[in-house]
């Protein structure tokens, strides 16, 4: 395998591994409100899916441009998500003490920064333009 | 079709890029790969631009996810229960997602916008009008629209907080949505991809939240709507709703790697999302009449939320506007760049729009009534286009080859007007216009389309029975796609 190839898939697999952490610590940081266990943990499965999902199209992949679209993509989806923690987890209406809802405000935060700057380095690495 | 190889030859004076398929070779001249008026507003998408199922999915979902979708849903709460809300969707989305799925094919088999692929059809004089109704002007009236709702929900979401007032509002968004639409495909891609999967989350739980404070799942199954209605009037309303989206949806999938990609990702897009934000929009108002989703999310403190679904999801629809209304003005005027275009609409629509918010103006009403009244004559010309391109090309003049059915490049003759389908337009326009006012349960969308689909094949048929010239004049494709 060449070192783009190997360093691509260590990037993206490094990322899913972050943000299945990161959501599980927000699920985690749920559970003294019913609504927010509901909210965030609806919202740490669909990472945990989209994240395994996007590590088995990366997995076994030898070209580099089907790599780095596959990465791209499944990076833009944690990208994203990060950003439902980042915005939900402070409102009123789930009522989490100011601690809880820092810790998952923070993994939303991370996950979206981390991902958002992997984004940028696969394709440069890849050759893979970001809107693919 | 994969596209494995492609490569430049010189023949003669000419040079031509021939693509290898598994199953076929095409020849595409250099000319035509090249781009004047900027993201391949006039020619084909080459190879190396087009993109995957999943980014044109997410295109899609972008221009799905607006807040003004979900207020569009709350009209089918007045005449349906909650149930009957999630089947009419779902009925009508299927009859959307089957519609477009023909109108995305010919964008994905020949990997031109709407506007250009009606150059066949319609014309080359033809296309530009079809091009000016459909987007030139809609879509721009529509962008204005959207600028102002956008001050508008900035306004009540942030009461007093300074630029968020709605002309000053609706200015920073209106420039806001003119940069990715500037940028082009590239542009509108990576906003999507940027805020669709956390906009459908985000409302998803926005709208349970909203369900769990009025009263809950029992009270939703529960309400009743003021004016029952039958269940064909709620479908023709939904597929209403997003009929003209279906006609332009070429402008996205013409990007398509494979021919039926774009139709794929639009029918996805349609029938399995859709149906939600027509929910999200019917169910509250079956729960709080009067009410919307963005009030509730506020009232709930999800303020922050309110303002990344708010700032980024009006902006992933309304740059798609003004994007399709830059492509249809590239068709219709010579040597002005669709950047151009997208500035000059952008900023026209910008300052209505802001203009509207400062008191300058009653109201968009007027304009919205216009471009409401245009909107019923898009579905003829979505009419024509399936027909030509599935029925008359293949079946009545004899062009079964859908890889070849639509020539485009320069050298590429075309009539100037083709009249059967003018003709057709104008009696379907027409009829979609008076039909309804006799009875208004027949939709002038369902009389337009059907009308000029039936009438051009017919007109194109007995033309061609009778050996009379169809097409008037004689129009040669120049070097940059004009």
């Amino acid at each position: 395998m060449s070192e783009p190839l190997v360093t691509t898939l260590k990037y993206v697999r490094t990322v899913m591994v972050v943000s299945i952490g990161l959501a599980v610590v927000a699920a985690v940081a749920s559970v003294s409100s019913q609504r927010a266990l509901f909210a965030f943990g609806i919202t740490t499965v669909i990472v945990v899916l989209f994240a395994l999902l996007t590590v088995a199209r990366v997995s076994g992949r030898k070209e580099l441009k089907a790599l780095g679209e596959a990465s791209i993509q499944g990076l833009w989806v944690t990208t994203s998500l990060g950003l439902v923690y980042l915005t939900l987890a402070t409102a009123p209406y789930y009522g989490l003490p100011i601690a809880n809802a820092a810790v998952i405000a923070l993994a939303g935060a991370i996950t979206t920064i981390f991902s958002g700057l992997t984004l940028y380095r696969v394709s440069k690495l890849t050759g893979v333009m970001l809107s693919i | 079709m994969r596209i494995f190889e492609a490569f430049l030859v010189e023949e003669g004076d000419e040079k031509i890029y021939i693509l290898l398929s598994s199953n076929s070779r095409i020849a595409m001249s250099e000319e035509e790969v090249k781009d004047y008026y900027g993201d391949f507003a006039n020619v084909r998408v080459p190879l190396h631009e087009r993109r995957t199922m999943v980014n044109q999915l997410i295109v899609f979902l972008g221009v799905l996810a607006v807040w003004a979708a979900v207020f569009g849903g709350a009209a089918l709460a007045t005449w349906f229960g909650a149930i009957d809300i999630i089947i009419v969707s779902v009925l009508g989305c299927i009859v959307l997602g089957l519609l477009a799925f023909l109108t995305a094919t010919i964008g994905g088999r020949t990997y031109a916008s709407t506007y250009v692929i009606l150059r066949h059809s319609m014309g080359r004089a033809g296309a530009i009008i079809a091009g000016i109704v459909i987007s030139g002007i809609s879509a721009t009236l529509w962008f204005a629209f959207e600028t102002w709702l956008f001050g508008v929900i900035m306004a009540g979401t942030f009461p007093g907080v300074p630029g968020m007032d709605v002309g000053t509002a609706a200015i920073w968004g209106g420039i806001l949505m003119m940069i990715t639409a500037a940028i082009g495909y590239r542009g509108l891609s990576v906003l999507s991809y940027f805020i669709v999967p956390a906009w459908f989350v985000i409302v998803t739980l926005a709208l349970t939240a909203a369900i769990d404070v009025s009263g809950g799942w029992a009270a939703l199954l529960a309400a009743r709507p003021p004016a029952p209605a039958d269940i064909a009037t709620g479908i023709t309303f939904v597929v209403g709703l997003y009929i003209v989206g279906a006609t332009i949806a070429p402008d996205v999938t013409r990007f398509s790697r494979k021919p039926y990609d774009g139709a794929i990702a639009w029918f996805i897009h349609v029938v399995f999302f859709m149906p939600l934000i027509l929910a999200a929009g019917g169910f509250l108002q079956l729960l709080a009449p009067g009410q919307n989703l963005v009030g509730f999310m506020v009232s709930m403190g999800m303020v922050w939320a309110v303002l990344l679904t708010g700032v980024l999801g009006q902006w992933t629809t309304n740059d798609n506007n003004l994007y399709s209304a830059s492509l249809a003005w590239c068709n219709a005027v010579p040597k002005v760049k669709r950047v151009i275009w997208v500035i000059v609409m952008g900023v026209g629509g910008t300052a209505v729009a802001a203009l509207i918010g400062y008191g300058y103006g009653v109201s968009l009403d007027a304009l919205l009534a216009f471009g409401t009244f245009l909107g019923t004559f898009i579905p003829p010309f979505t009419g024509v286009m399936i027909a030509d391109y599935f029925i008359v090309r293949p079946y009545i003049l004899g062009a079964r080859d859908p890889r070849t059915r639509y020539p485009f490049g320069p050298g590429t003759e075309y009539a100037v007007i083709n009249w059967p389908a003018a003709v057709a337009v104008v009696v379907a326009s027409f009829l979609a216009w008076y039909v309804p006012q006799l009875d208004s349960r027949i939709p002038a969308f369902l009389v337009g389309l059907l009308t000029s689909s039936l009438l051009h094949i017919v007109l194109m048929a007995v033309s061609k029975g009778a050996k009379i010239r169809w097409g008037v004049g004689r129009w040669v494709e120049t070097p940059t796609g004009w």
